[in-house]
């Protein structure tokens, strides 16, 4: 196996955790194997062109198939969102440090005032981000949980064209 | 109620194509979709197994075992009755199309619009 089946192959074992759960568990190691031996396929018949091309083809997938699924999990959405309110915050405080009139130089002691509290903001935040991520977690467990209940309930009740 | 005019997905489609020429792994189903479409529709690994996976769920395919020494990684499918059925039913659709689109290209200009 050359470095470059090598390294694709460690780089989509790292992608597939970006896979909705149940694909993975059911399906990842399946995945894994056809990923390597269609890219051996076509790095033996077009070379580094036809390395391209698949992964060009596994981008495109990621985008499509992981990636919204990932963004939306609250395990990443809680994060994101206590991040851009402490942006937020720092942004609202920026009108106080910045000069009361044109020509005028800004309070020193307002940006020290603002500066500190910038540094200290995420310093705070961050375990109560680390908490929230962890019940985030938790929750979308439960919730996958129930969802995955609810659509095995129903399953049997919808025309098979739905389910394709 | 069921309704059958729905088109399959290409996806669905291609795999329920390559399964209805025997059993195979999902790399065979890979190949086989691309040489049926000669070269024109690729399937990837994510979309080739949430559609295996969603297959398996409705009962149109099965797994079944492989040979005695095939790679343990490797699963084997089969088109069960209900996937060929269905299978059978967007070819039928598929000919209804394009025999209704040769004849539209049969009559005379005139008389199309």
């Amino acid at each position: 196996m050359s470095d470059v089946l090598r390294l694709s192959s460690r780089i989509y074992a790292q992608l597939l955790n970006f896979y909705p759960e149940d694909l993975r568990c059911g399906h990842g190691a399946e995945m894994a194997l056809v990923f390597d031996e269609d890219l051996a396929a076509a790095q033996r018949d077009h070379g580094m062109r036809g390395v391209l091309r698949v992964w060009r083809w596994t981008a495109g997938e990621f985008l499509r198939l992981a990636l919204p699924g990932w963004i939306c999990s609250p395990a990443v959405r809680v994060p994101v969102m206590s991040i851009a309110l402490s942006a937020g915050m720092m942004l609202a405080m920026l009108p106080g440090i910045l000069p009361n009139g044109p020509g005028r130089p800004p309070n020193p002691r307002a940006v020290l005032y603002g500066l500190r509290f910038a540094l200290m903001l995420p310093l705070f935040s961050t375990p109560f981000i680390c908490a929230a991520s962890f019940l985030a977690g938790r929750g979308a467990g439960l919730v996958s949980l129930r969802d995955a209940i609810e659509a095995a309930d129903g399953y049997d009740d919808l025309p098979q064209e739905r389910l394709i | 109620m069921k309704t059958y005019d729905q088109p399959l997905q290409p996806a669905a489609f291609f795999i329920l194509f390559a399964l209805a020429t025997g059993d195979k792994h999902g790399y065979g189903i890979m190949q086989e979709a691309r040489k049926l479409s000669e070269n024109r529709f690729t399937l990837g690994p994510a979309t080739l197994y949430t559609t295996v996976q969603r297959l398996l769920r409705s009962g149109w395919i099965e797994e079944v075992p492989g040979p005695a020494d095939h790679d343990p990684r490797r699963r084997y499918y089969h088109l069960a009755k209900q996937g060929r059925a269905a299978f059978q039913r967007e070819m039928e659709r598929m000919e209804a199309l394009v025999r209704k689109s040769k004849a539209l290209r049969s009559r005379p200009a005139e008389s199309r619009s």
